[in-house]
This record gives structure tokens, C-alpha cells and sequence, in this order.
């Protein structure tokens, strides 16, 4: 087995009294797209940060892309702050250069590099303006592609479609895909669980400093499915044997129906077509959403 | 440390700042505010003064003695005088325009040395000396002494030389040899002022903006912090030389460079000015880049700032002991701390010969110093830069160099992430 590009290994972090982090451990594996998810303050951030060397963990060890931080590793490295930063009064080009060329760039490369760059974000006719003239959506897709300019083979992002509209989040979302389809490893970080049920293989979810949930998608889903079957359609679901309970949606369309114990999805089928009254567009075994999972978690206090 | 990248952080802080217009404004506008208004006072000063303007002038000989009847004139103003011998004709004589004025000497000028000048305005200050030339001819004349009249009216021109060979000043040059290491502070003190500054502005700009935070996974704070201290030296360098350039094209309009003929500046005592300047911008700029990374605000930086700039300062607080002792107590223990020393020495260079070694050990103190702060610094820095809204105190100042800020209780999350 390849070796991880990040392993984070019993890692604590204390801010004075407060415990930020608590005795975490997980490993992001090559070629992934892997989501740090959790409630605010649960030292997601902090992670990102001790992960990225700009602060030090208590105890613990970090290794990223084969070891310890270094000058070299850092210039594989492209990461995306929760909190945006530009240079306001500088032109796009000149900025985008200079921080390429900060991660060890030739100028050459750098502004053919910004240059394809503002292409693909339709951004082209902007390169000389300053950013403090570029709308907030527009800002957001400079910062992302300051973020690759460099080419990485590690994106460490907070947050990264925050405040786009959906035409925009669908670009930088292709973009993501793309880098991650020529070996780019990514590591999010997002409140918006739908994205990761999109894009992400593997997550971690940190609450209050500890891991909470840690795996494959499909892992922690069947860790928190439950004994249930989605169906769209009409009817009085509840009255269709094998049924203990029916969840139905606020538009009637869609409802959730809770199986009797014993009873099986292959049963309910079978009783569905031949309950009169009842009309089925759709049937689907029931995927607990990322979303709930979430709020079970966070609320319930689970632990991995 | 990577130099390449330290120098490219050199250069965009010293191309982006220099585009500034509040940068170009200190840097150029100042200066050709300060020349302009040397040249326009220099230009309205000479208007004034200049006795072409103000001629001829009538000389009214009262005296009993007659002093004046040689009728010599003064060596420097030998077209100046004329000799009238009736009041009231020389009073219409100014009327009509055909004298500026006529000096009345009484009969109780001798007595008294009082002279009156008559004329129709206020007379220039040239006229003054020129009257004392004009008796200084005259009582020389008449004593008839085997003398030219030029080693009565100018006896002796001093020339000093200093016996360490190097410094040789005349009456003209030694008020510039004194301002010289005096002009060097004002210099040394407005550009560390003006790009600290600026180092500190583009400081809290970054760590408000949160570029810092990109900055910081590319680079060392170290290497940061060397580049923007290069980058805003390089900016101070250029503003020292601007200012200088500026103030000689104002004295050069204002026709006034013959004020520098027989000026030489040794060149140890520039060698010594350059690199004072350059050790005390980086004990400067290092210590302002620190406080700004670590001040909550902009404004607490400054007053922090405070702490640096004093002793750096305070040497000019001593200008009296200095000028009375040059190689007293005070001025040798300023010269040997590294905050005052570079102040200290090169008010002394201008005053009298400094000891090699109080050179040599106020340099060595100053490398380490600047090293040490530099270290400081750096640590600060990298604590600072990613906190937001507290200033540490003493106790947490010493975690911060220690290398242990983060357990100070001051969290470098986002504000909305403590819990």
C-alpha cells in the first residue's frame, strides 16, 4: 500500500485551558478527495494549520507528503484560508505571479501559468485590474487559483465554494475534479454536506477536538443507516403491511416508510403492488443523509 | 534560509510600496516641498540682500576728524559708496532716485559709533557689513599703514586640521562638518520613521486582509521578515538619497552651492554614516516589524513603537554634553550601548577623533543586537501574524520568544472558533 500523504498521529493542541484538538489521528491516502468535516470550533482549522506547519502541535506527530515539514514540501503544497486574503491594490496578474513564484516558480511559468488560469475562470479580461475592483464571486475564484498556480500535489482547502452562486461553485467543483483526476490529493473542509456526498471519497468529522467519524462515505452511511425505504408516489403509506411507521414529506411526494422488524425492502415491494390506492414513481433502500448524520452526531455527542 | 525568496520578497515590497501614492508623497513631495521652499526663501532672501538693488549709497561725513576723507572704498564693495557732503541734497538725491540711501555719520559717531541710514525702504542685511568695511578703509587709509586694506577688513582666515590627518575645515566648512553628523540623525530618524511605517502599515494590512496566512505556508517568518525589512531598507535608502538629491537642487536653484565650496567630507566619515545608517535601520525596522505583528491595532503599534525610536533618540537629548565633551562620560557610554551608539558616534565623528576600538565594540554590539532583535522579531512575527485583536503582555511576551505564544491563552483560530 502507498504511503499516506498526510498522517496526523495522536495529535494534541491546547490554547492555554482550552483543548483544541484532543488526541486525533487519521491518515488522507493519495489521489483522494478527503472532507475534514465539523461544527464550528471543533479545531478543524487548527488541523489544517498544525497540518500545514504554521503552528505546532503539544504532542503528537504530523508527517505530510512522506515526512516532516519542509522548504520543499511546503512548495507542493497550495492552500485556500477559510478567511480570504488578497492583495487588494495589486493587478491580478502581477499578484498571481508573486505568489507563485513565493512557491518556487519561474517567472516564466508562473505568468503562463496565471495566464491559463484567468482563461479557464473566464477572468481573462481582468488581469490588469486590481482586485479591490473584482466582484466578491470574482475575488473567490482569484483566491482559489492562487491556491493551484503552483500545480500542487496537496490542496488543503477551508471552505472553498463559500459565498459562490452555483454556476460558480460548479466551475471550481470541475476544477477540483480535474486536479484530483491528474493525482492531485485534496483535503476540504465545508459545512455544505452535499459536497462531500459529491465529491468526497473518505471524511473525518471532529467534534469538540476529538474524531467523531472517521471512513469511506459508504462506511459511515451503513454505520447510521437505518431499516428504511424511500419511495415517491402516492398512497396511504402506512396502511401497507410490513410498514411500522411512515415519514412523508411536506409536499406528499416523496416519504420515508420505517420497516417492521423481520420484514424485508423485497417484502415491501411486493406489498406496495399490490396495495390498492398506491402509485409508486419511485423505490429506493434509504441512504441516511450526510446532513443528518451531522446533526446526530454533533447533537448526540457519538464518537468514531 | 532561501535568498531567492527572500529577495523577491524584497522587491515586492519595495515595487509595491514605491507605487503608493501616499508613499510617493513622503518620498518626493516632501522633499521638493522642502527644496521649493529653500529655493523660494533662499531667492526671496537674496532679493533682499542683494545690494545691486540698493546703490549707489550716499556717505555723509560729519565727523570732526573727517575719517571719510580718504573716500576708500571698501575692498568687496568697491563701487558702492558715494560721498555727499550736503544733507538736504542728499535726502532729494534719495527722493529723485539717484541714491538708494546716505549713511549720516554725526559728529557724535565717534563717540558713540551710532550711524543713521536714511533711505526710502528697509536695507539689506549686506549693507550692514558693508558699512563696517566702509570704516574699516577709510581708518586704515588714513593711518597710512604698509598693508593691504583686504588684511585690515579680513585679518585672519582659520583653517583647521585635525591631526588624524583626514579632516581639514575652513570658517566656511566647519559649520557644515558640525550639522553634517547632526543632518545624519534627522535623515537616519525621518526614513526609518517614514518605511517603518510603511513596514508596519503593509504589516497590519497583510494580517488584516489575511494574505499573511497564504504568505507563511510559502515562506519562513524569518525569511518574511527579512525580505519586507530589505525591501522597505531599499526604500529608505532611496528616500535618504532623494532628499539629499532634492536638497542640493534647491540650494543649487537658489544660486547658494558657494555655501559648500571648500566642504570635504572625509570618507571614512561617510563609510562610518552608511554603515551606522544601515545597522540602525535594521535595529529599527526589525523592532517596528515585531511590534507591528504583535500591536492590536495600528495605533498601539506606534505607541509601542515608542519603546524602539527613545533610545535610538536619545543621544540628541544629550546634544549639549556632547557639544561641550565630545569624549566625556555620557557621549563614550552612548557610543558603546547599541541603541544610542549610532546616533552617539556620529555626533561625535563631526566634534572630535573617536577611539578605533569604541568604533570597533559599538559595531560588534550593534551586528549582535541587530541579530538578536532580528531573532525577536521573527518569533513575534510568527506569533503574531495570526492573532488577532490582543497585545500580549510581558509574561506573554517572554512565552512568545520562548517559542511557547500558542499556550498564552490567546487562541490564532478565528475569533468565532473559540469556544
Amino acid at each position: 500500500m502507498t504511503s499516506p500523504v498526510i498522517s496526523v498521529q495522536n495529535v494534541t493542541k491546547n490554547y492555554g485551558n482550552f483543548r483544541a484538538v484532543d488526541n486525533l489521528s487519521f491518515e488522507v491516502h493519495p489521489g483522494e478527495i478527503f472532507a475534514m468535516l465539523g461544527p464550528n470550533g471543533a479545531g478543524k482549522s487548527t488541523t489544517m494549520r498544525m497540518i500545514l506547519d504554521i503552528i505546532k502541535p503539544d504532542s503528537g506527530k504530523i508527517a505530510v507528503l512522506g515526512g516532516q515539514m519542509t522548504d520543499a514540501i511546503k512548495d507542493k503544497i497550495g492552500y485556500l484560508p477559510e478567511e480570504r486574503g488578497l492583495y487588494r491594490g495589486v493587478k491580478l496578474m502581477e499578484m498571481m505571479t508573486y505568489l507563485g513564484r513565493l512557491k518556487g516558480m519561474s517567472r516564466n511559468d508562473a505568468n503562463l501559468r496565471a495566464a491559463e488560469l484567468l482563461k479557464y475562470l473566464d477572468l481573462e479580461a481582468y488581469s490588469k485590474k486590481k482586485v479591490s475592483e473584482l466582484s466578491k464571486g470574482m475575488q473567490q475564484k482569484i483566491q482559489f487559483a492562487v491556491t493551484v498556480m503552483h500545480r500542487p500535489q496537496l490542496i488543503i482547502v477551508d471552505e472553498p465554494f463559500s459565498g459562490l452562486d452555483p454556476l460558480n461553485t460548479r466551475i471550481l467543483m470541475d476544477l477540483l475534479m480535474g486536479l484530483r483526476k491528474d493525482g492531485t490529493t485534496i483535503v476540504m473542509s465545508t459545512h455544505q454536506m452535499f459536497q462531500v456526498e459529491e465529491l468526497c471519497e473518505r471524511l473525518l468529522m471532529i467534534n469538540k477536538g476529538k474524531v467523531a467519524l472517521y471512513g469511506t462515505l459508504d462506511e459511515v452511511r451503513s454505520r447510521y443507516a437505518s431499516h428504511a425505504i424511500e419511495v415517491e408516489g402516492k398512497g396511504d403509506w402506512a396502511s401497507v403491511p410490513g410498514i411500522s411507521h411512515a415519514e412523508v414529506s411536506e409536499n406528499g411526494r416523496t416519504a420515508v416508510l420505517q420497516l417492521k422488524e423481520g420484514t424485508s425492502s423485497k417484502d415491501v415491494l411486493g406489498a406496495l403492488s399490490q396495495t390498492p390506492g398506491i402509485e409508486i414513481q419511485k423505490f429506493a433502500l434509504a441512504v441516511p443523509r450526510l446532513n443528518d448524520i451531522f446533526i446526530r452526531v454533533v447533537e448526540g455527542g457519538a464518537s468514531a | 534560509m532561501n535568498l531567492t525568496k527572500i529577495w523577491l520578497i524584497a522587491m515586492q515590497e519595495f515595487w509595491s510600496n514605491l507605487k503608493r501614492p501616499s508613499f510617493l508623497f513622503a518620498v518626493f513631495g516632501t522633499p521638493i516641498i522642502v527644496a521649493a521652499s529653500i529655493a523660494l526663501g533662499a531667492l526671496s532672501g537674496s532679493s533682499e540682500d542683494d545690494l545691486g538693488n540698493y546703490s549707489p549709497v550716499g556717505v555723509l561725513d560729519r565727523t570732526e576728524q573727517a575719517i571719510f576723507a580718504q573716500q576708500a572704498q571698501p575692498s568687496a564693495f568697491p563701487d558702492l559708496f558715494v560721498w555727499v557732503t550736503d544733507e538736504a541734497a542728499a535726502q532729494q538725491a534719495v527722493m529723485d532716485g539717484e541714491l538708494a540711501g546716505y549713511i549720516d555719520f554725526s559728529p557724535e559717531y565717534i563717540a558713540s559709533g551710532k550711524a543713521t541710514l536714511y533711505g526710502l525702504r528697509g536695507a539689506p542685511e549686506d549693507l550692514f557689513d558693508a558699512a563696517d568695511a566702509l570704516v574699516l578703509a577709510n581708518l586704515s587709509a588714513s593711518m597710512d599703514l604698509p598693508l593691504p586694506i583686504e588684511r585690515i577688513e579680513q585679518s585672519a582666515d582659520l583653517t583647521v586640521t585635525v591631526l588624524d590627518g583626514n579632516r581639514t575645515f575652513d570658517e566656511d566648512s566647519v559649520f557644515f562638518i558640525t550639522l553634517l553628523p547632526l543632518l545624519f540623525g534627522f535623515f537616519l530618524v525621518l526614513a526609518s520613521m517614514t518605511t517603518s511605517s510603511f513596514l508596519m502599515n503593509t504589516l497590519s494590512e497583510e494580517k488584516a486582509n489575511r494574505i499573511m496566512e497564504i504568505l507563511i505556508t510559502s515562506v519562513r517568518p524569518m525569511e518574511l521578515l527579512t525580505g519586507k525589512v530589505l525591501g522597505m531598507g531599499l526604500l529608505g535608502l532611496l528616500q535618504v538619497v532623494v532628499f539629499l538629491v532634492a536638497g542640493l537642487i534647491g540650494l543649487s536653484i537658489a544660486q547658494q552651492q558657494n555655501l559648500l565650496i571648500g566642504l570635504s567630507i572625509p570618507p571614512d566619515m561617510i563609510v562610518l554614516a552608511l554603515v551606522y545608517y544601515i545597522l540602525s535601520y535594521f535595529l529599527l525596522a526589525a523592532g517596528l516589524a515585531g511590534i507591528g505583528a504583535v500591536a492590536a491595532s495600528e495605533q498601539e503599534s506606534r505607541q509601542l513603537s515608542v519603546i524602539i525610536v527613545m533610545p535610538v533618540m536619545l543621544p540628541y537629548l544629550a546634544i549639549v554634553t556632547f557639544l561641550l565633551d565630545p569624549n566625556g562620560t555620557i557621549p563614550t557610554l552612548f557610543s558603546l550601548i547599541p541603541f544610542t551608539s549610532p546616533m552617539a558616534v556620529m555626533m561625535r565623528v563631526g566634534l572630535t577623533t573617536v577611539p578605533t576600538w569604541q568604533i570597533v565594540v559599538s559595531i560588534v554590539g550593534l551586528i549582535l543586537t541587530d541579530l538578536l532583535i532580528l531573532w525577536a522579531s521573527a518569533r513575534m512575527f510568527r506569533w503574531g501574524i495570526l492573532s488577532y485583536g490582543k497585545t500580549p503582555g510581558l509574561r506573554g511576551l517572554w512565552q512568545v520568544l520562548r517559542g511557547r505564544g500558542d499556550s498564552i491563552g490567546q487562541t490564532p483560530v478565528k475569533a468565532k472558533e473559540i469556544a
